[in-house]
């Protein structure tokens, strides 16, 4: 008797679940959506921080180390293993073929890696000056995704383009989100007049192929404009198309829930408006919305990456992936330093990891289906 | 029917006069006019300085000192005349530039199409019918990646793999000694050579997108009960797949065909730069650069129009394809 | 086994659908769901076997079993399906089930109409088409003839207008019009077995009632058998010569008509009964209803299925053993420690 109450209770612990703890007990399950929220986090903590973590200064040029390979941590030596890891330090010399600089390890020069060791000064969120990083060599440069043509740290560089590629997809979104929502939300709302003229200007707007369209707006940017003008400037424009989508989100799910049976039990039961919304409607759309502005992000970290690798986006002195990217455009460049590709590659794992999460999020708000 | 083709018909005229709206402003966006900068071009270029009188003389000439809406209706009765102006930068007219390379760009554009739709489609059917196997999990990866490798960085990236492996430049669609040649047999076929890696770049994010559709909605289809009906009559298992669920879950993705133009002609612009293609894409990457508005804002404008038209000849063919719309339509 | 075969089949009295032992399972990931777990019964030529239990019986499974069209990931595990057939004999669990042979019985020696006439009509080829396909499937007709058998059918299932409605989607017509479709379907190559898997639920209870007329005409026109599957014991009353109650899996009850009717033995059955209400019974009594749910078949217990939903269990005995069907009078079996 004791097992059937068991087994019975365990049953219908799924009927008395709230639908956040069915929510959160759906997404763990989604190991790909978990990866790709744990990276994000990773890769947000880290551009936020992107000073502190930082081994170098990202506008410090270190002439003897022009386009300087990646260099490899150790944990061995001819010693054996070592519980500090460490570089070696890089020896330029001049390819006698073809005249062209090339780095070889030195393994002589054994540069140990410290954490919280001193360097380059900077400012953290404009506010505290410090020159402590997470880690570093004490004497020298480290060059961990090799070093770019003035002989800048890519690392640190990557790191501070994160800062600017990550924010601008959330800020875009952000602002997206808030059109979506009033503009999706009116539509929705009101219907009749209102609705058919908003439907109509989105669909106009998604027949304008985006790219072009953002090309052309941001080569209207003033050119003296300083980097964080030019910041929102490319945030605006993005969002320009991007609430379009978020509209509509808004507008079909606003229409179906009124229709939903549950919304009419819940108004028999004798519920008040404020409680069908925040018990009923709020779960069920919020969920669906995140999962829909998950999923609109990605879009805006490419749509900026695409217009800085034209030129036409952020421009140097501002990094960003996209900036960074500008000097892979030579395929001749590119063949002798392939290290030039990484932030490519920051955007695509950026991308990958917000698809599987947004991924797991829809699995999860859907928390009855099976 | 009729009555809808008409309907959709008027839509699409006003999405034109909207498109020549934006196409407008865009023209006007930049700070100052066309005078202004050629005032300035002449002053820094020649040292010339115009006097006062002159200015004013040729601001009425161009008419920028117009309101805006005057200047507008100049505009497009012009552009109603098939006159878009002319590049400021190349010295040709708008439309000649445009004519140049616009059905390169439609060719391309047609042959991504292509390659998304014959690549997507099969391995959506497979991964759906065959789900949970190697060959669904290996589709499954194709299409995550082929969603989060942007255009320009897959072209970058195969430019750079075939540098390094193969030791040749992939960029362009034309050999040097065909660049400007007038067409021929060898033209033609050096330009076959050129294509697939364009129409691949182009076409590989709709294709990994299109798998993942085309297997959503065929497991959604398979589980539904007309399935299990078609079974129960003794219809042979792959016969019965291809008549009825993969006929349905096939028809909202054809009529997105038309949805995923403004796609294709936007991946294909960033494509086309990077891969230096003889398309619209440089042309307005180009003319964005030296601020050349009249030949950019005409550049947005086609490729915009050209969207209208495949989401136009899309919708028709929904229609054909599924009687239920059909049945809407003609009830409506 | 030739012999054997020959003397069966010589006897008028063989039914035309043997099922024996069936075993159909689910490998979940939960574990291995039950879903008919050891059934067996037969259907006697142009009778009606009706099979009724709640839903998750497993009522549907033994139907899809029977036309080997079970979703995955169900299998046929043990057990075997007999169907004697103009001189042969073939045990359906043994053919693979998208073998040419299972396709040449489905839709042709049996047939089977379902519980969802909205769904169960492809929504972009028109009726007649559906129709002709399995004609044109089974039976060497050209074109034209089957176009003719099928009006002639869609007329027969009483489609008033058949000539405008064979060239109609299934969202044209009303929910009772499809399902007519769908018998004329099923009829259309002379089954000599129909499985009507709860035909009449989705529909309007004035629908229902002319379907259920249409059925037991047409049953008696075209001379099949038929296994009706329903939770209603009403319908069951109306049409059935034998009856299989099932409850999680198992025969808890098998027996004629009259029998379990007049004579239940099962209190599964007995409980079922008592929930129907009648007219002209005590106005303010309460209905009777079995006391809680039925429960998923995965990792049961050990004991009788019913045992915590049974008024008469016995703790010590219910709940260690499982029962088996017995034989209690000629033709009467039933699955209870009540009559060991």
């Amino acid at each position: 008797m004791k097992n059937n109450k068991r087994k019975i209770s365990a049953e219908e612990k799924l009927y008395v679940a709230t639908q956040w703890q069915l929510m959160r007990r759906k997404f763990k399950k989604h190991k790909l959506a978990i990866l790709g929220g744990t990276t994000l986090v990773i890769f947000y903590i880290l551009a936020i921080f992107c000073g502190f973590f930082s081994p170098q200064d990202i506008y410090k040029q270190h002439s003897g180390y022009i386009y300087a390979p990646p260099q490899r941590i150790h944990f061995f030596d001819e010693e054996g293993f070592h519980l500090r890891p460490f570089v070696y330090g890089l020896e330029r010399k001049i390819d006698p073929i073809t005249f062209r600089k090339i780095y070889i390890e030195d393994k002589t020069r054994k540069l140990p890696i410290y954490f919280f060791v001193r360097g380059d000064k900077y400012k953290l969120w404009n506010l505290y000056s410090t020159d402590i990083h997470f880690f570093g060599v004490k004497d020298g440069p480290i060059f961990l995704f090799g070093a770019d043509k003035l002989g800048r740290d890519l690392f640190s560089r990557n790191l501070h383009a994160a800062r600017i590629s990550l924010s601008i997809g959330l800020v875009g979104v952000a602002i997206s989100f808030i059109l979506g929502c009033i503009i999706g939300g009116i539509s929705g709302y009101f219907g009749g007049m209102a609705d058919m003229v908003t439907q109509r200007v989105i669909e106009f707007l998604i027949c304008i192929p985006t790219i072009p369209l953002w090309m052309s707006l941001s080569a209207a940017l003033p050119k003296k404009w300083p980097p964080t003008k030019i910041y929102f400037g490319i945030v605006i424009i993005l969002s320009i198309v991007g609430w379009c989508g978020l509209a509509r989100v808004v507008r079909g799910k606003l229409l179906e829930l009124r229709e939903e049976d549950f919304v009419m039990a819940a108004k028999i039961c004798g519920a008040t408006s404020g409680r069908i919304i925040t018990r009923h409607l709020l779960p069920a759309f919020l969920s669906y919305l995140i999962v829909n502005v998950t999923l609109a992000i990605p879009n805006m970290i490419l749509g900026e990456t695409s217009l800085s690798f034209l030129g036409l986006g952020m421009r140097a002195p501002a990094v960003s992936w996209g900036v960074l990217l500008q000097d892979a455009q030579n395929v001749r460049t590119l063949a002798l330093h392939p290290w030039l590709l990484i932030p490519g590659l920051c955007v695509i794992i950026t991308i990958l990891a917000f698809n599987f999460l947004g991924d797991g999020l829809r699995d999860a708000a859907d928390p009855y289906k099976l | 029917m009729l009555f809808y083709v008409i309907r959709r018909l008027l839509y699409m005229i006003i999405i034109l006069f909207l498109l020549s709206v934006v196409a407008f402003i865009i023209i006007q966006l930049p700070p100052g006019d066309y005078v202004s900068a050629y005032v300035a071009e002449m002053q820094s270029m020649r040292g010339e300085r115009l006097a006062e009188e002159e200015i004013i003389a040729l601001r009425k000439i161009y008419g920028v000192d117009q309101p805006m809406y005057v200047q507008y209706s100049k505009w497009l009765l012009k552009l109603s005349h098939g006159n878009f102006g002319m590049s400021l930068q190349l010295q040709r007219p708008v439309i000649d530039l445009i004519a140049e390379r616009l059905p390169l760009t439609v060719m391309i554009c047609i042959l991504a199409t292509i390659f998304t739709y014959a690549v997507g489609m099969p391995i959506g059917i497979y991964s759906a019918i065959r789900q949970y196997s190697i060959g669904d999990y290996f589709s499954t990866v194709f299409g995550f990646i082929g969603l989060a490798v942007p255009n320009f960085l897959l072209a970058l990236i195969l430019m750079f793999l075939f540098y390094k492996y193969f030791g040749f430049s992939i960029g362009g669609l034309f050999s040097l000694q065909y660049m400007d040649a007038s067409w021929s047999v060898g033209k033609f076929i050096d330009m076959l050579k050129h294509l697939p890696i364009p129409v691949i770049v182009i076409g590989t994010p709709g294709a990994a997108a299109l798998i993942r559709t085309m297997r959503g909605c065929l497991l959604d289809e398979l589980r539904k009960q007309y399935v299990i009906t078609a079974r129960a009559k003794g219809l042979e298992e792959r016969t019965l797949l291809f008549k009825y669920p993969v006929r349905v879950a096939i028809n909202p993705i054809i009529s997105t065909i038309g949805w995923t133009l403004p796609w294709l002609i936007s991946g294909g612009t960033i494509t086309s730069i990077v891969l230096g293609l003889p398309t619209t894409g440089p042309l307005l990457f180009q003319a964005l650069l030296k601020q050349d508005m009249e030949l950019a804002g005409s550049i947005l404008m086609i490729l915009s129009f050209l969207t209208v038209i495949g989401t136009f000849i899309s919708d028709i063919l929904l229609v054909l394809l599924d009687p239920r719309i059909r049945y809407e339509k003609s009830v409506v | 086994m030739d012999f054997e075969n020959k003397t069966i089949l010589n006897n008028k009295n063989i039914p035309l659908l043997q099922v024996k032992n069936l075993k159909v399972y689910f490998y979940l990931e939960e574990g291995i769901l039950k879903a008919v777990d050891d059934v067996s019964f037969d259907i006697g030529r142009k009778k009606v076997l009706g099979i009724v239990g709640e839903s998750g019986c497993g009522k549907s499974v033994t139907a899809q079993s029977i036309l080997r069209i079970v979703p995955h990931p169900g299998r046929t595990v043990g057990g075997e399906i007999l169907l004697h057939q103009n001189g042969n004999l073939v045990d359906l669990a043994k053919l693979n089930p998208s073998g040419r042979d299972i396709r040449a019985i489905r839709g042709k020696e049996i047939t089977m109409i379902f519980q969802e006439p909205m769904t169960s009509l492809s929504p972009i080829h028109t009726i007649g088409n559906q129709i002709m396909e399995a004609v044109l499937l089974h039976r060497d007709m050209s074109q034209s003839e089957a176009r003719e058998l099928t009006l002639e059918m869609l007329y027969k299932v009483g489609i008033s207008n058949p000539h405008q409605r064979i060239d109609e989607y299934s969202y044209q017509l009303s929910g009772g019009l499809r399902q007519r479709a769908m018998i004329a379907m099923a009829l259309s190559c002379n089954p000599s077995l129909l499985i009507a898997d709860e035909p009449t639920t989705a529909l309007d209870v004035t629908v229902q009632a002319q379907i259920l007329e249409l059925m037991k005409e047409l049953q008696s026109e075209f001379g099949m058998s038929v296994m009706y599957i329903t939770h209603n014991l009403g319908v069951i009353a109306e049409i059935a010569d034998d009856v299989l109650v099932m409850y999680l899996g198992k025969a808890v009850e098998y027996a004629s008509a009259d029998e379990i009717f007049h004579n239940p033995l099962h209190p599964y059955t007995i409980g079922l009964l008592k929930s129907i209400p009648k007219v002209g019974k005590e106005a303010r009594t309460r209905l009777e209803a079995i006391k809680g749910t039925v429960p998923l078949p995965l990792d049961l217990p050990r004991g009788c299925g019913f045992y915590q939903r049974c008024r008469e269990a016995k703790k010590g005995i219910c709940n260690v053993g499982d029962p088996s069907l017995i034989e209690v009078t000629k033709g009467h079996r039933v699955n209870c420690f009540l009559y060991k």
